[in-house]
């Protein structure tokens, strides 16, 4: 230095600090005064020549900055050196930004003579730097505001930054940063997340790391579920500066996961420990899921079926109508059908029953995604079941041939009764018999007819359980019945000093349709019983008419024994008489009653008593009785002259064709019907008819063509007379001659009969001549 | 075998002894001239044997039973025109279609009265000449 003008150094160092764009100043320690480098003014907005002091310098700092640049100043005077950033208003009003340093120049003694330092105008880089912190804190304050945790890890793990946001978990900012993160995850998490696997993911290079979950901890010392997203931070030459992810909280979601979870493996505990099987299989039918019961029913571990379709189990016969049906429920938005029964085979080979109950699992579109199945081995119930059916159908069967054996019985008995009681009345007839002969002939009579009643019973008896009772409704007067079966037991009552009687309780129509011999039959019996029971007193039938219901109620009284109410419950039932010596004393099957009641509930009616012990009885029944016009034959007990003789009525007309049916059956011929030429063709050609009543103008066929044709077929009709039924004007063009006689209509019963019986009487009637003759 | 008067001849078949008595005994009151078979083979024999104008045929036979008897009565030449009466069991529409289709000419329902017997019998006779 000495070597150089002071003045010459000075200029030297002005041009040095003027090229590095850096000012200097310099102040003498005992006089403080100053000297700045040219630079220095440009750096405050003066001019040169003022005059430079450090108050003027202080002056010019920025008021807030004042006090920090005084300790500055201060600080400089000891002799530390601290770069700052100091704002100073220039006298123009411009805010420069500078930053010193400076340094002391000591005497020899070590004294301090002089301070020394340098000023750098940093106003372009703290503007900068101010922009960048502008933006920080904006982005910051989105990451504040946020719900969401926004944290900064480096690459130790260290936090460096957590927005306020975390104050949610009860920590603050502060609490966090400079700490590792893997404090504040849940222990079982960390390896995790953070773990080694975890970091060379995110050291491969991935742009960011897929979401996460993870248990953070709270300042209260319970964890939240969060979900993590985070992405890493490069440096410039690509290495890993830090982390930073986004906490979201998902502690709601993750609890419904786990509820969820939780409720999964409750029905998973169930599925898994019920005897029936729980299974999901797809839409083709593989197993997705079996519960071990599986093991139990077909002896297959779930894992040997999983996969595996479901068709492989079921048997080859019932595949087809299974896979069927599963088509169909996978077609249809119909609920599954209760059950599907089918069977499958065992591991061990054999086959089981199984019923499955399916039901398909859609999606939000409706779309089919699984079967979801309740399965369970039914094998013991089905042969249950066949069991039973088996024996229901044995029992049927039994029943059946109960009901056969009784009815070729009856028929095997009847066939020699016949023999017995038709030798019987040949002797009788004979007329040469001596009086104790005659008087055995007659009990050989009677006590066939009573073997026959007994055998008809128990015949009766078992159609009405075979349901085969076939109930024939015909007009008949009900107050003329119930007197004639009353008055054939008349004799055997007053032979017992017993008084009978009949009458009626209101209004009885003179007419209804009742099958009259079965009405005669119940009749029968309850007449016959209250003569053979009671000792004294009197016997009266009630008849009675139930216009509402169209009913016919028929009451039987008597004086007799009674029964007791026990009795009475029993008395309906087959087979019961009330105690055997009631059977010996009385005799009869001990059926009666029960074929009466089965006989009045197959005409829609109910049979009942009233009885009081030693008071005597009342039996009463009702029956279907639609009130009717009685044929004038049946009114006038015209003789049965039509006695079996059949005839095939053809007419189309219904009510004509029921009107000929009531008048013929009345007097006893079996009728049969048809509608038209061709039935009546149809019937004649297959079954023997005595005589043939046919209409004239009739649909498909008319009466002469069906006439033609019954006359040209060989049949059992060729040679039947056929009569022409009709209207006069009808038969105007028709061959009269070649029908056997004409029925006019309107029909009387008189003409109908009569006619028939003109025509019969060559034929049919001829039977009394032969025997005559014979 | 022409029909008339002149042949009175009647054949009842019936494997019941009673009931086969007393039918015989019945038509043989009535003036006819009756003959017996006890099963359907000595039917057929019989058939062939007396030329009767008219048979009473029962169904229901063990062995050869009435069906068979009719069928083989059919099938001869000598035999398809002679009047048969079959008896069946009550309610049998069934073996009367039967019957008449094999050829029957009448049917009578067991068990029956003598007089629907003999009235059906009686219907066998006349025939009326064409």
């Amino acid at each position: 230095m000495r070597s150089i003008e002071p003045a010459v150094a000075l200029r030297w160092a002005d041009m040095a600090s003027e090229l590095a764009g850096v000012a200097y100043w310099w102040m003498d320690a005992a006089t403080r005064k100053i000297r700045w480098s040219p630079n220095m003014f440009k750096i405050f907005g003066l001019s040169p020549d003022t005059v430079p002091s450090l108050d003027l310098a202080m002056q010019l700092v920025h008021p807030d900055d004042r006090e920090r640049a005084n300790s500055n100043l201060e600080s400089n005077l000891l002799g530390a050196s601290l770069p700052s950033a100091t704002r100073i208003v220039q006298p123009s009003g411009e805010i420069r930004y500078i930053e010193g340093r400076s340094a002391c120049e000591y005497g020899l003694a070590g004294e301090v003579i002089a301070i020394y330092g340098t000023v750098h105008d940093v106003t372009d880089r703290r503007i900068a730097e101010l922009a960048l912190a502008d933006s920080e804190a904006r982005y910051r304050l989105l990451a504040d505001a946020s719900s969401d945790v926004v944290l900064r890890v480096n690459v130790d793990q260290v936090i460096e930054y957590v927005s306020p946001s975390i104050r949610r978990y009860g920590w603050t900012p502060d609490d966090m940063v400079g700490k590792t993160a893997a404090e504040f995850i849940h222990d079982d998490d960390v390896e995790r997340v953070l773990g080694h696997a975890a970091a060379e993911k995110y050291h491969s290079g991935a742009p960011s790391a897929p979401d996460q979950s993870y248990r953070l901890l709270q300042a209260d010392g319970g964890y939240a579920w969060v979900e993590a997203n985070s992405s890493l931070v490069r440096n410039a030459d690509g290495s890993i500066l830090a982390f930073v992810c986004q906490l979201r909280d998902v502690t709601e979601r993750q609890a419904a996961t786990q509820a969820l979870a939780e409720s999964e493996a409750r029905y998973r505990v169930i599925a898994e420990n019920v005897g029936d099987v729980i299974s999901r299989a797809g839409v083709d039918g593989r197993f997705s899921y079996l519960s071990s019961s599986i093991k139990a029913v077909t002896g297959y571990d779930a894992r040997e079926l999983l996969g595996a379709s479901m068709v492989r189990l079921i048997h080859p016969d019932d595949r087809s109508r299974v896979l069927d049906e599963y088509r169909q429920i996978l077609a249809s938005d119909t609920p599954a059908p209760a059950s599907l029964v089918y069977r499958a085979q065992h591991k061990a080979g054999h086959w089981i029953t199984i019923e499955a109950s399916p039901t398909v699992i859609r999606d939000s579109r409706g779309a089919p995604v699984e079967f979801l199945s309740v399965t369970r081995d039914v094998s013991a119930r089905v042969q249950l079941e066949g069991e039973l059916r088996a024996a229901a159908d044995a029992a049927a069967a039994a029943a059946a041939t109960k009901s056969n054996f009784l009815a070729n019985m009856s028929h095997e008995i009847r066939t020699p009764l016949t023999a017995i009681i038709g030798f019987a009345n040949l002797l009788s007839q004979r007329g040469n018999l001596d009086d104790v002969a005659e008087t055995y002939v007659q009990r050989i009579g009677r006590a066939g007819d009573a073997l026959l009643s007994i055998v008809n019973d128990v015949l009766d008896f078992s159609r009405l359980e075979a349901s085969q009772c076939e109930i024939r409704p015909e007009p008949a007067a009900p107050v003329d019945l119930a007197k004639d079966v009353l008055a054939m037991f008349e004799p055997q009552a007053n032979a017992k000093g017993l008084q009978v009687a009949f009458n009626t309780v209101g209004e009885v129509p003179a007419g209804v349709l009742i099958d009259k011999a079965r009405v005669r039959q119940i009749l029968f019996n309850l007449v016959g019983n209250a003569v053979k029971f009671t000792e004294q007193g009197e016997i009266v039938v009630t008849a009675e008419y139930d216009f509402v219901a169209h009913q016919l109620l028929i009451r039987v009284t008597d004086t007799g024994p009674g029964l007791s109410r026990a009795d009475q419950d029993k008395l309906f039932q087959r087979f019961s008489q009330i105690d055997a010596s009631s059977t010996r004393r009385h005799g009869g099957t001990g059926l009666g009653l029960a074929i009466c009641k089965g006989l009045v509930e197959a005409m829609g009616g109910a049979i009942g008593i009233e009885s009081l012990p030693g008071r005597g009885a009342t039996f009463s029944f009702s029956i279907d009785a639609k009130p009717c016009s009685l044929p004038e034959a049946c009114a006038e007990e015209a003789t049965p002259a039509l006695e079996g003789v059949r005839v095939l009525v053809a007419d189309d007309n219904s009510n004509s064709r029921e009107l000929v049916r009531t008048m013929l059956t009345a007097v006893g011929a079996e009728v049969t019907d048809a509608e038209d030429g061709v039935s009546a063709v149809s019937e004649a050609v297959s079954m023997p008819f005595d005589i043939i009543l046919m209409d004239i103008r009739m649909p498909r066929q008319d009466g002469p063509a069906a006439l033609r044709q019954i006359r040209q077929t060989v049949g059992p009709n060729r040679f039947t007379p056929v009569i022409a039924f009709s209207a006069d004007v009808e038969l105007d063009g028709i061959d009269r001659d070649a029908f056997d006689g004409v029925v006019g209509k309107p029909v009387s019963s008189r003409d109908l009969i009569g006619g028939l019986h003109r025509c019969l009487h060559d034929t049919w009637l001829a039977s009394e001549a032969i025997d005559a003759t014979g | 075998m022409q029909p008339g008067r002149t042949s009175r001849k009647i054949l009842v078949v019936e494997d019941d002894p009673a009931v086969l008595q007393l039918i015989v005994t019945r038509l043989a009151i009535a003036g006819y001239t009756t003959f017996e078979a006890r099963n359907g083979q000595e039917a057929i024999r019989r058939i062939a044997e007396v030329a009767p104008a008219a048979v009473v045929l029962d169904i229901n036979m063990p062995l050869v039973d009435g069906f068979a008897v009719l069928k083989q009565m059919h099938r001869n030449g000598q035999t398809n025109d002679i009047a048969v009466l079959v008896l069946t069991a009550r309610n049998q529409p069934r073996d009367v279609r039967e019957a008449i289709a094999l050829g029957a000419r009448d049917y009578l329902a067991k068990p029956f009265k003598d007089q629907q017997l003999l009235a059906r019998v009686a219907r066998l006779f006349r025939r009326p000449t064409s």
